[in-house]
């Protein structure tokens, strides 16, 4: 008797012990159709600077979206695991189910982080030297789609910025009446043709008039999108596909390093010469100066767009162009002149939109797994089936999911999720991707 | 001694090394138009139209918005953010404030005049309707409110110290009288015209009978 009883106890023991340890009985698999295999993995972002934020808090919100119940105890070898004790499938909770890390790594520039998640170079700050999908400001360029996948999560405008009292420029602007500043001006601004104000035809500046003076246009670190963006403008509009703003002997670089200054921060360029003027004609004078940024980071991010230096405020503001300025609603209604959408872009092998024509996604024609609601049907993200590709396709999956119903509920605020990701890119000074830009059946706009 | 001119030595570099810091607060408010709530103008339609806002108290020489907020009371709800309560979508370009930190949104700029949405806002955040409207069609479950308010700040990406509001009450749809085809005006008008004729004759024969 005594000896059945040892038997049966450390036979109970055995089972408890199974459980908390997370030992897969036969059959418990994670939610059919999706990329999750019950275990939870870190993947890392790296590239855009403009998009850093942004990435960081809907990193932040997945992070914390619900998922599965994890293995707790202490010293376990399958700490924070999926316990799989459950039937088979599991349910979906329509999260980050698997409870996998997503990090940002800090930013290097879009081309640089595109290259990175393409295998050029080593990305210090990724988990494995590469990052597992890159932040981009610029849509894809050159045979990028032959290997990636962009999904335009939200919408920005490139602004072009002058300083302080400059900002009279913009005075009067209209998009049909008064079109101030042509794309051939702001090209022959940045290619040194026009040295003075005065020289800028729509401006009115009458020569060596107190408003006259040098142009001192600045250049942007090469790596990113907002300077292959403001370039690619520029070459389109005037049909001059030489044009580089960072190449022309006026574009000027900072002292210390030669090298144009990173994007989407004043401070850097107010913090350059070693004393600024106030004069008319000096080439240190802010006033003079003209640049470019990210309207959205400009405009959400004060201490980027507006400093004092030695009790003197200087703030950017937003130049005309073709009349236009720069606003949440022109970029919103994708007619501002420089608009762009901003990109996660992730392998084709990751995480890529189904397709029934090559290259065209086809989200409608190929529904996703059936909601645990069993109304409706997710988003379908193809790519991994696991490990950390699983998990790309998986955060990938969240991002781009078209609406309420297919998102769950914030355990901390109970907002939904769709909502909270419209919340996430407006608090970094961005819109959502303009209706008529995105594809169908997806809140994203999907280049592949 | 040594020590204190150390410190000043200190306190000295600070001040003639590069200082670079962030703008003071100001706190301030819309001067123009006012009510509470103030009805805000409308075409013989009843869609808004744009209208002059004007502002005071800013920090001078800065960018300033205005942008188009739901109904809840920023003073009274907990964690009031407008980036889940305004949408940035029905927001103009900035404008720079003047010397004393007044300007005015004028709805003859073409690139600041604002304009409220009725119904469903850009980024489908909430809907603001008149208040006598019936409630639109809701696909998205928005929250609908009558009492949907314009802000003022230096930032739509996050609450300011200041942030300024009006209550707006948007204007009523109005109803459109239908429009009778000339294929039944015609007829009508026709019959009209000639049933009266024979009545008047009728009454003219007898008359001259009597």
């Amino acid at each position: 008797m005594k000896r059945f009883l040892k038997v049966m106890v450390a036979g109970a023991t055995l089972a408890v012990t199974g459980a908390l340890v997370g030992a897969v009985p036969a059959g418990a698999t994670p939610p059919t159709g999706y990329g999750f295999d019950n275990t939870a993995h870190i993947i890392s972002g790296g590239g855009s600077d403009t998009t850093y934020r942004a990435m960081v808090g809907l990193t932040d919100l997945y992070n914390g979206s619900p998922g599965c119940f994890t293995t707790t105890s202490s010293g376990s070898s399958v700490l924070n695991n999926c316990i799989t004790t459950n039937p088979n499938p599991e349910t979906n909770t329509l999260g980050n189910y698997e409870h996998d890390t997503v990090a940002q790594a800090y930013p290097t520039g879009s081309g640089a982080g595109i290259a990175a998640l393409n295998g050029s170079g080593n990305y210090h700050g990724t988990v494995t030297g590469a990052p597992d999908f890159a932040r981009s400001s610029r849509g894809p360029s050159g045979s990028e789609l032959s290997s990636d996948t962009f999904w335009g999560f939200a919408q920005d405008g490139i602004q072009v910025v002058v300083f302080n009292n400059r900002s009279t420029i913009a005075n009067g602007a209209d998009p049909v009446g008064n079109p101030k500043m042509s794309a051939d001006e702001l090209r022959k601004i940045w290619n040194c043709t026009y040295t003075q104000w005065s020289q800028v035809p729509s401006l009115g500046i009458a020569p060596g008039s107190a408003t006259d003076g040098p142009i001192v246009p600045w250049g942007i670190n090469t790596a990113s999108g907002t300077y292959a963006t403001f370039r690619d403008y520029i070459r389109n509009a005037t049909g001059d596909s030489t044009f580089d703003p960072d190449t022309g002997a006026c574009d000027r670089k900072l002292t210390a390093t030669g090298n144009p200054p990173f994007e989407n921060d004043i401070k850097p360029l107010i913090n350059d010469p070693a004393s600024l003027s106030n004069s008319a004609s000096s080439t240190d004078n802010p006033e003079n100066w003209i640049w470019w940024g990210s309207y959205g980071e400009l405009s959400a991010f004060s201490y980027k767009s507006s400093v004092t230096r030695s009790g003197t405020p200087y703030t950017a503001f937003a130049a005309p162009v073709l009349g236009f300025l720069p606003s949440a609603s022109n970029i919103l209604s994708n007619t501002y002149p420089i608009g762009r959408t901003l990109y996660h872009v992730t392998k084709n092998t990751d995480a890529d939109c189904p397709q029934t024509t090559p290259g065209v996604c086809d989200f409608p024609g190929h529904p996703g797994p059936t909601l645990p609601s069993g109304s409706g049907t997710d988003l379908n993200v193809t790519g991994g089936s696991s490990g950390t590709s699983g998990a790309v396709r998986e955060f990938t999956r969240w991002l781009c999911r078209v609406s309420a119903a297919q998102q769950t509920v914030d355990p901390y605020t109970g907002i939904n999720y769709n909502s909270a990701i419209s919340t996430a890119i407006n608090k970094a000074g961005f819109t959502l991707v303009p209706t008529a830009l995105r594809t169908s059946g997806s809140r994203c706009q999907v280049l592949t | 001694m040594r020590r204190l001119k150390k410190a000043l030595a200190v306190v000295g570099a600070g001040v003639a090394g590069t200082l670079l810091v962030a703008a003071p607060a100001f706190a301030g408010s819309i001067s123009a138009p006012t009510g509470n709530p103030y009805n805000w103008p409308g075409d013989s339609n009843g869609q808004p139209i744009a209208h002059d806002v004007s502002f005071t108290g800013f920090n001078p020489n800065s960018n300033i918005f205005i942008e188009q907020c739901d109904g809840t009371d920023p003073a009274t709800t907990p964690n009031w953010d407008p980036t889940e309560h305004c949408d940035s979508g029905t927001s103009p370009a900035a404008l720079k404030s003047d010397g004393s930190g007044n300007g005015t949104f004028l709805a003859s700029d073409a690139n600041h005049a604002f304009t409220p949405v009725k119904g469903e806002s850009p980024q489908s955040l909430f809907i603001c309707k008149g208040p006598n409207d019936p409630d639109p069609a809701n696909p998205n479950q928005l929250p609908i409110y009558t009492n949907c308010r314009i802000r003022v700040s230096s930032n739509n990406a996050a609450p300011t110290p200041d942030q300024a509001f009006l209550v707006i009450s948007l204007p009523d749809t109005v109803a459109q009288t239908p429009e009778v085809p000339y294929a039944v005006i015609l007829p009508i008008g026709a019959l009209g015209i000639g049933g009266s004729y024979f009545v008047i004759r009728k009454r003219r024969s007898a008359r001259a009978a009597a």
